[in-house]
């Protein structure tokens, strides 16, 4: 066979033959990690907000953005994929959702006792969002499931089923027997197991989380095929309040267990992205609850801090916020505030307080290195004036995006707070380096709400990138939020600012102000500096220096001490001695010394169910207990000695073994009916086939078969002629044929390459037969001589 | 094909009273252009029957051969035909495979320019109208022609074959009489296998 036929495979026939076989030869995920998938570790170090739509937001772009492959609903029913993230005690065995229990891992397309893939979200309740692709796809939403618990379950929403134990289901066999319980279904509702409420609950958050666009949930992102999803959709409570009130409820109910954390691992590893709300069961109370979530502080070192604004220039009686910045940006940014000198300006968490005119250097220290720091210049202005009431304050204040306490949010109102004079924005927190405004939301604006320490006398904005125009606004009263943008007050005219900044000069006694977009679509602000003239007032007292403590400790009781200052009278305090554990027997603070005493326990009968546990030493009693013996038969207690009798009613069960299923048997009593369980059967090796209890054959794996089966696609060969290629190919397929069930699941692999080379032949045998054709079809027209009548 | 017949041996008496051809007669020591002419009016000749057998070589265990049997009748051109086609593996993992070929066959009949066929489809269309094998010299390279045969390289298939082709290495050999016996046609195809069309001519 010419090299050059095999070369010359057309690309329609490879695309046509490639559709056809999608049946037979589904896709494989790759199942090495998703390439760019950040460490599990460091998947939640960019959530900052603590509750509500914020958290909810920063939870939805990171599930969104890491979520870098999309499974597809065939990498759902894929056996070697569903191993990994549902696995069953073994590995011929997945696990199924709604039960628990071990499923046959092989595909069984909808026959009883057999999995098939389960929409935990309803494809006819997602809104039109997802079938077979997108969230119909998402591994972290499609659950195994057994066919028939499948289909009872149908699209009933989940909730609370009323008398449920008159509406268990089960799953079943391809027997019909039992195999478990799968939960309560009646009146279109489904109620899951106590052990699985926890877990529907957290796919539903995910699903609604990750595929409601960013709009809806706070988020920027919108993900594949996302929408609006309400929880309403898939929980049967009316309202959405009361839905969420269940989902809260079986997400406490049932904690995350290690089914969960397993899988969670799994599907990362195929898709780039987790269910948060496994990772962090807590941010669910926090986003929709009363809860609230602290992020963890991060304990990696910085390399560098960086204040900003690293130069400040206030008046006395003026505050302003500090923000520190840490390099690397996850690591951890908490400092420890300092000044000097200390009669000039205060620091308390990064909020600066003048008290007196002067310089001053305020540093901040990493708390977890010392040697890391980094400071701010601060300039005091006094007041202007003197004491007959006529004192005056001239000044500024400038406004930055670190005058904005808020580090992350999407558009609304925020507080800033410069120099003293607070007011409020209507921005995009979560850009931090700037001001962002845009015109297509409810407002866009910046406004006093507290007033400048004397008269406005010039406002100069300038843009951190591009020109847009503003208006300027002043008032003798402060403002507010509003919709859209306030139109009170003096009116200064428009302006186009620019990044080299633009002016307005102000003139009057209006100490309040607001600056108002007037372009169209995004501006970023970089500043705005707010000058102000004299002012009638009072000077301002600056406040004594402040005193730090120097602590020394006192040896009081046996139990603490006391804390004073050694230069000063002011502190005073009895706290519990301190020790590094609880064989520490001196305090870390006063020197106390204790007495650790160790307990020496004696076991005394109380009556015929407990003893009393007290302490030979110390004579504390501890507790009762209930009397401990070494199994069923044993009749003394092994800690108190008491004599128990066995007998009268009880009796010695006669066990019977009834064969079950491939994989268990029931173990009953003959005489009493007591004793009534499932447990796996028993086998004396890999190579035994019968169970040693209750005698059922289990096919083993015949390695001489596989073995054939293996050489047989390894033999396979398209070098030679097509003939032998043909016959090389059914050897491969004779051996296959020879294997059983069982032994089919542990040659995937080779099968899955015999599939690739069947397709092969196919496609190189197609091109022949469309060689011939056309070569006929020449040879037709050649004998148009002989055909023309 | 009567109309031309007779036309042409009147036009071929009448010739042969002036002396300028010896029709009836094997053509010898005529001019080359004519001699081709000669073969071109073979095509047109009436034959009992003509099959057609096509056979395409993939490699020394791999041909399809394809033979169409060409007849006339009742004022129509009957083709009976049978096409060989490789079989797919198709529905995979079911042993023993089936198999390595199946033939199509079926019964075509061509009347005034119409084609209808029973039995199987192999995609045979009415369009050979225009399209007729063509025997010229300057379609050939190194001619051998005597007589009684026509042995040759075939320089310009589209022209020798009436229809657009792409192959190398065509060669055509004839044996006639009054009327061709056979005519082989060999060529490699572009995918490299080699494509045979033999003729065999009854009369």
């Amino acid at each position: 066979m010419g090299k050059s036929l095999k070369k010359a495979i057309s690309f329609w026939l490879c695309l046509a033959v490639g559709f056809g076989l999608a049946a037979f030869y589904p896709s494989v995920v790759s199942e090495t990690t998703v390439a760019g998938a950040a460490s599990s570790a460091n998947y939640y170090s960019g959530i900052t907000a603590t509750g509500g739509t914020q958290l909810l937001g920063q939870v939805h772009d990171l599930i969104v953005e890491t979520h870098t492959h999309y499974s597809t609903y065939t990498d759902c029913k894929t056996p070697s994929i569903i191993k990994k993230t549902d696995p069953g005690s073994d590995s011929s065995h997945v696990m199924e959702f709604y039960s628990q229990a071990d499923i046959s891992a092989s595909w069984g397309s909808g026959a009883v006792g057999t999995w098939n893939r389960e929409h935990v979200w309803c494809q006819s309740h997602s809104n039109g969002l997802w079938g077979e692709s997108g969230g119909g796809g998402d591994l972290h939403h499609i659950r195994p499931a057994e066919s028939r618990v499948n289909s009872t379950r149908n699209n009933n929403q989940y909730g609370t089923v009323s008398n449920r134990d008159s509406h268990k289901i089960y799953y079943k066999n391809a027997g019909g027997s039992v195999v478990a319980d799968a939960g309560y279904n009646a009146g279109g509702t489904f109620e899951p197991l106590d052990k699985v409420k926890g877990d529907v609950a957290r796919i539903v958050m995910y699903v609604y989380t990750h595929y409601n666009k960013g709009a809806n949930v706070g988020g920027t992102l919108n993900s594949n095929t996302s929408g609006t999803l309400h929880f309403t959709d898939i929980m049967a409570p009316s309202s959405e309040s009361a839905a969420i009130e269940l989902l809260l409820e079986w997400n406490e109910s049932d904690p995350v267990d290690a089914i969960e954390r397993t899988r969670n691992e799994a599907v990362y590893e195929i898709q780039g992205n987790r269910n948060p709300f496994i990772d962090h069961p807590e941010y669910a109370d926090a986003i929709w609850g009363d809860g609230h979530y602290d992020p963890p502080v991060s304990d990696i070192k910085p390399t560098s801090l960086t204040i900003t604004p690293s130069a400040v220039t206030m008046s006395v009686g003026g505050t302003q916020n500090l923000t520190v910045t840490p390099t690397p940006s996850n690591a951890s940014g908490e400092v420890k505030w300092s000044v000097e000198p200390k009669n000039i300006v205060t620091v308390a968490d990064g909020k600066l307080t003048a008290y007196a005119e002067g310089q001053a250097t305020v540093t901040a220290t990493s708390t977890l290195d010392p040697n890391v720091k980094a400071t701010a210049s601060v300039t005091v202005k006094k007041p202007e004036g003197g004491g007959d009431g006529g004192s005056t304050t001239a000044g500024s204040f400038t406004i930055t995006r670190s005058s904005f306490s808020a580090k992350s949010g999407g558009y609304g109102f925020y507080e800033w707070s410069a120099g003293g004079v607070k007011g409020i924005a209507f921005i995009y927190a979560s850009e931090t380096g700037k001001m962002q405004f845009n015109s297509d939301k409810d407002s866009c604006y910046v406004a006093s709400t507290t007033a400048a320490p004397g008269p406005i006398t010039k406002v100069t904005v300038k843009m951190q990138t591009g020109s847009k125009s503003w208006k300027l606004l002043t008032s003798s009263s402060a403002y507010g939020e509003v919709e859209g943008k306030p139109t009170n007050g003096n009116d200064h005219g428009t302006e186009t600012v620019t990044t080299g900044g633009t002016s307005w000069n102000v003139s009057g006694t209006d100490t309040f102000f607001a600056l108002t977009y007037q372009d169209t679509k995004a501006a970023y602000i970089d500043s705005i500096t707010v000058e102000y003239g004299p002012s009638q007032g009072e000077d301002p007292t600056p406040p004594p220096p402040v005193h730090e403590h120097v602590f020394e400790y006192e040896d009081y009781t046996e139990e603490t001490h006391l804390v004073g200052c050694k230069t000063c009278t002011d502190y005073l305090e009895e706290e519990p001695h301190v020790y590094t554990d609880d064989a520490d027997t001196t305090c870390n603070l006063c020197g106390h010394v204790r007495t650790v005493h160790t307990h020496e326990y004696q076991y005394e009968q109380l009556d015929e169910t407990y003893h009393t546990v007290t302490c030979k030493g110390c004579n504390e009693v501890h507790d009762k207990e209930v009397h401990e013996y070494s199994d069923s038969a044993d009749t003394t207690c092994d800690k108190c000695g008491y004599e128990r009798t066995i007998g009268g009613d009880e009796h010695t069960h006669s066990y019977l073994y009834t064969d079950r299923d491939d994989d268990t048997h029931t173990v009953t009593c003959e005489t009493c009916g007591d004793v009534n369980e499932t447990e796996p059967h028993e086998y004396s090796g890999d190579t035994d086939t019968t169970c040693n209890k209750c005698g059922h054959v289990r096919t083993v794996a015949d390695e001489e078969k596989l073995a054939a089966f293996r050489e047989a696609v390894a033999a396979i060969s398209s070098e030679g002629t097509l003939a032998a290629w043909r016959e090389s190919i059914n050897e491969a397929i004779v051996a296959y044929n020879a294997l059983s069930e069982t032994e089919k699941t542990i040659v995937e692999s080779e099968t899955e390459t015999l599939l690739q080379e069947i397709a092969a032949y196919d496609r190189t045998v197609q091109a022949y037969n469309e060689a011939a054709q056309k070569a006929n079809g020449t040879a037709w027209k050649g004998a148009g001589s002989f055909l023309n009548g | 094909m009567k109309k031309q017949f007779v036309i042409v041996a009147a036009v071929c008496a009448l010739t042969c009273c002036l002396g300028a051809c010896d029709w009836g007669k094997k053509p010898q020591n005529h001019d080359p252009e004519d001699r081709y002419e000669a073969l071109n009016d073979m095509l047109d000749a009436s034959y009992s029957k003509i099959v057609l057998t096509v056979t395409n070589t993939f490699d020394e265990s791999a041909s399809l051969v394809s033979e169409y049997t060409i007849a006339h009748a009742d004022g129509a051109v009957k083709v009976q035909y049978s096409v060989e086609r490789f079989a797919e593996i198709g529905d995979p993992l079911t042993a023993p495979l089936l198999g390595e070929k199946e033939t199509l066959t079926g019964e075509a009949v061509i009347r005034d320019g119409a084609l209808t066929f029973t039995g199987d489809d192999v995609g045979l269309t009415p369009d050979f109208a225009d399209t007729r094998l063509t025997f010229a010299e300057q379609v050939f390279d190194r001619i051998a022609l005597t007589e009684t045969s026509l042995k040759a390289d075939v320089v310009k298939p589209g022209a020798f074959l009436g229809s657009q082709i792409t192959c190398t290495n065509m060669h055509v050999e004839a044996a006639f009489g009054e009327v061709f016996s056979k005519i082989d046609i060999t060529y490699t195809a572009a995918d490299g296998s080699t494509v045979e069309y033999l003729f065999l001519f009854t009369p």
